[in-house]
């Protein structure tokens, strides 16, 4: 059976496709609307009886992945948005100010409150000040500090505050009245399903590898537009018992597996098809990426943190509000990239120079070189551009991720 | 060499070593320089680099060719320093691409065996309004205080603290006058701008002297007849090639908002302790987009700023990758044309020479709509 019509993945699709439209129907009937970036901590919505959320970023990706990420970035840059603003930013703009067309999801419809943060980039706020001022609806903005090591406790306990700030303007502009019991039980959700997807991800330790990467960064949805419900622990615990299985019955994606390699930046959900293909033709497999191992975790790690019933919720979200690698420093991002190179056994690593992060892409180069003279495994390069496919060269990055193969080859045979 | 604007300014940075305090390298765009000069450190603001011939080759090492101007270029200059000059970077977090790269560059330093001093100031990306993101805010100045002291042999003290901040704020002042008399015609545009970069480099002492005899000097109305009055909006000025494409295409600079200068110099914080300084000074600070409880009052400022001035229009100076500044001037640009302003867009870097002839098309094409 083709992974991708396997039974988790035809789940992923259905449980995404509900998710949307229940956002959509909800909506309609009257629930209050807030439009957040990805890290904002979704769980605290399920505290309050009528509140429903969309991810930007999100819908942007799909965009991106359903072949109209192009065409919207167009519509923003007719509008005057420059094309070097992040081609997230891009997608969602000329969707949202096109009134829909060509979205996967018929948009996102119109919010009541805006929630951004600067933790993965401050340009979020930017963005979504765009909407705040065409169409007057108010921004909050969650302010994370930047992590060098690990997140002081003084900046946990501000962005602690920050979270009860949300919750009564939240109250104020609903009516609705907050209930931190149901908060308690979406994080026993969230927490669930984060324990399963990190027992989804160790697959990749198996050689040949239980997993690809393009296999979880598809996967990935639910943790934007879906934490804190009983469908999230649901669907990671279908996804890891079906990877399981078939690594029990010897079922692999790349079965003639030769070169294990990891991956670091956002998915370039343009070509998750094309390049997915194309390295496993050639006994490739990237098995990881910093960018989905990093959920549920502090700065620096992969490892899941854990949170027991009965534990402050805003405490625990708070505390992981650095984990997605672009919120921290240099030093953290090595040790990161270091446990995974150790404990995946990678051959290479594929540094994707992402013209649209350059958050996440600038600390490539020396990482870069760490890697290589730390671990004496060859790296590359490529550019590519997370959601814009006219800043993509196939032909560049595979010339590129060639020469890393035949360089693993090269080192191998001495 | 190492350029300012076209300048040398390797004798400035060794000058500033010889005086035998620490230097500190302070990434753009307001650090907390008084802070650093009471307690004995020599602050140089590492911006407006670039002009010269000389190529990226450190910097291009470690920072991708998307990254703007002035993050590359302070690159390329505290890699080349390597230590020699400056002891420490101070950075805050003006942008992600600025609080990306201490540590990028104390790597770099420490590879070539030198060694450099990293601090970080988080300035809250909220209002200060809420009682909980000040408290925060001042533990943070604190924070920084205490961490700066195991640096120098001078402890912070608020007497020195007031001192120096009187100092500053005497500088910003002379800053207003200077630009002021440059929108009136009395001092040239380009003559204002050599002066905001150069004083990144200088003590403030000298600085300030510099800015009186300047003002001294500034006489006389320079300002072409029938010129067409425009105000420069930006981050960084533009390359003096396209100043002089500007001035042919019949355009005079009668203000700006650019960030070395009129945003730096336009008002002065209270004199108040560390703390409550910088709170005044961050919050209140005339409008920039890259500190962001500021950035909703930019349109009234800037307009006031083009009907003091007499502005016919406004000239966008769009720094190369800002995407602070990108995703403003949509905006911007419509406010202004709905106030019958008349708005260019223009995207280049500090040491973008190669563009001058295609912009000379675009300004001599504004130029001539604003003349009918």
């Amino acid at each position: 059976m083709s992974r991708r019509k396997s039974p988790a993945f035809a789940n992923l699709t259905q449980i995404m496709r509900d998710g949307y439209m229940d956002f959509h129907t909800r909506a309609a009937n009257g629930a209050f609307v807030v439009w957040i970036a990805i890290i904002v901590p979704a769980e605290i919505f399920a505290g309050f009886d009528n509140v429903v959320y969309a991810v930007p970023e999100s819908h942007a990706a799909m965009s991106a992945g359903r072949g109209v990420g192009a065409l919207q970035c167009e519509k923003a840059e007719k509008l005057g948005y420059s094309m070097d603003l992040c081609s997230y930013a891009r997608i969602d703009i000329g969707t949202a100010f096109d009134n829909g067309k060509d979205s996967p999801t018929m948009g996102l419809g119109r919010p009541n409150l805006v929630v951004s943060d600067n933790n993965n980039c401050s340009l979020l706020v930017k963005w979504f000040d765009v909407y705040r001022r065409e169409w007057n609806v108010p921004h909050f903005i969650l302010d994370v500090p930047f992590c060098y090591g690990s997140q002081k406790p003084s900046d946990t306990l501000y962005i602690v505050e920050q979270f009860k700030g949300l919750i009564s303007e939240i109250e104020r502009l609903s009516g609705q009245d907050f209930d931190m019991e149901k908060v308690h039980q979406a994080m026993e959700y969230t927490q669930d399903g984060l324990a399963h997807w990190k027992r989804f991800l160790e697959f990749a330790k198996h050689r040949p590898s239980g997993i690809t990467v393009f296999d979880s960064f598809v996967q990935m949805a639910p943790f934007l537009t879906l934490r804190g419900t009983p469908q999230f622990a649901a669907h990671y615990k279908m996804l890891a018992d079906e990877t399981q299985k078939r690594v029990e019955d010897g079922d692999f994606p790349v079965p003639n597996e030769k070169f294990r390699l990891l991956w670091d930046n956002i998915a370039p959900w343009h070509q998750l098809r094309a390049m997915s293909k194309r390295l496993a033709e050639m006994g490739a497999n990237i098995v990881a990426a910093p960018y989905t191992s990093c959920f549920g975790s502090l700065e620096g790690g992969h490892e899941l943190y854990p949170y027991k019933k009965g534990d402050d919720p805003l405490f625990y979200l708070a505390r992981t509000q650095n984990n997605t690698v672009c919120p921290y420093g240099l030093t953290l991002r090595e040790k990161a990239l270091g446990r995974a190179i150790e404990k995946l056994g990678i051959d290479g690593v594929v540094f994707a120079s992402n013209r649209s992060c350059k958050v996440f892409s600038l600390m490539q180069l020396d990482e870069k070189m760490a890697v290589e003279k730390k671990y004496d495994i060859p790296c590359v390069m490529i550019d590519v551009d997370h959601a814009d496919s006219r800043k993509y060269s196939e032909s560049a990055a595979f010339l590129r991720l060639e020469a890393l193969l035949e360089n693993i080859e090269a080192a191998r045979n001495g | 060499m190492h350029t300012l604007w076209g300048g040398d300014i390797v004798p400035a940075l060794k000058k500033l070593k010889d005086r035998g305090r620490p230097v500190a390298g302070c990434f753009p765009l307001y650090p907390p320089q008084e802070l650093l000069h009471s307690m004995g450190i020599s602050p140089v603001v590492l911006w407006g680099l670039g002009g010269g011939s000389n190529k990226l080759v450190l910097a291009d090492e470690r920072v991708q060719n998307f990254v703007c101007a002035v993050g590359r270029r302070l690159s390329q200059l505290v890699l080349w320093d390597a230590g020699k000059s400056l002891d420490a970077l101070f950075a805050y977090n003006a942008c992600d691409t600025l609080r990306n790269l201490p540590e990028v560059l104390e790597a770099g330093v420490a590879e070539q065996g030198g060694s450099i001093s990293r601090f970080f100031l988080h300035v809250p990306a909220i209002s200060m309004q809420r009682p909980e993101t000040k408290s925060y805010f001042t533990r943070n100045i604190k924070q920084c205080i205490s961490e700066l002291e195991a640096l120098v042999t001078i402890p912070y003290s608020t007497e020195s603290f007031l001192q120096s901040a009187s100092i500053y704020n005497e500088w910003r002042a002379i800053g207003r006058e200077l630009d002021i008399a440059s929108g009136k015609g009395n001092l040239p545009f380009e003559q204002l701008v050599r002066f905001a970069l150069e004083a990144a480099f200088l003590p403030v002492e000298e600085s300030l002297a510099a800015g009186k005899a300047l003002l001294g000097d500034a006489d006389g109305n320079l300002a072409p007849k029938n010129a067409v009055p425009v105000i420069l909006s930006g981050i960084m000025p533009p390359p003096p090639a396209f100043l002089k494409v500007m001035e042919e295409a019949g355009l005079f600079v009668c203000g700006n908002d650019l960030a070395p200068l009129w945003r730096t110099w336009a008002r002065s914080p209270k004199l108040a302790d560390a703390a409550e300084f910088y709170a005044d000074f961050y919050s209140n600070h005339f409008p920039c987009s890259t500190l962001l409880p500021t950035a909703d009052r930019r349109p009234a400022a800037l307009l006031e700023l083009a009907r003091q001035r007499g502005a016919k229009a406004i000239v966008f100076i769009g720094e190369k990758f800002c995407e602070y500044e990108y995703f403003e001037f949509p905006y911007l640009e419509k406010f202004f044309k709905n106030q019958g302003i008349a708005a260019l867009l223009l995207e280049f870097g500090l040491d973008d020479l190669s563009n001058v002839a295609q912009h000379a098309t675009r300004i001599e094409a504004f130029a001539e709509t604003l003349a009918q």
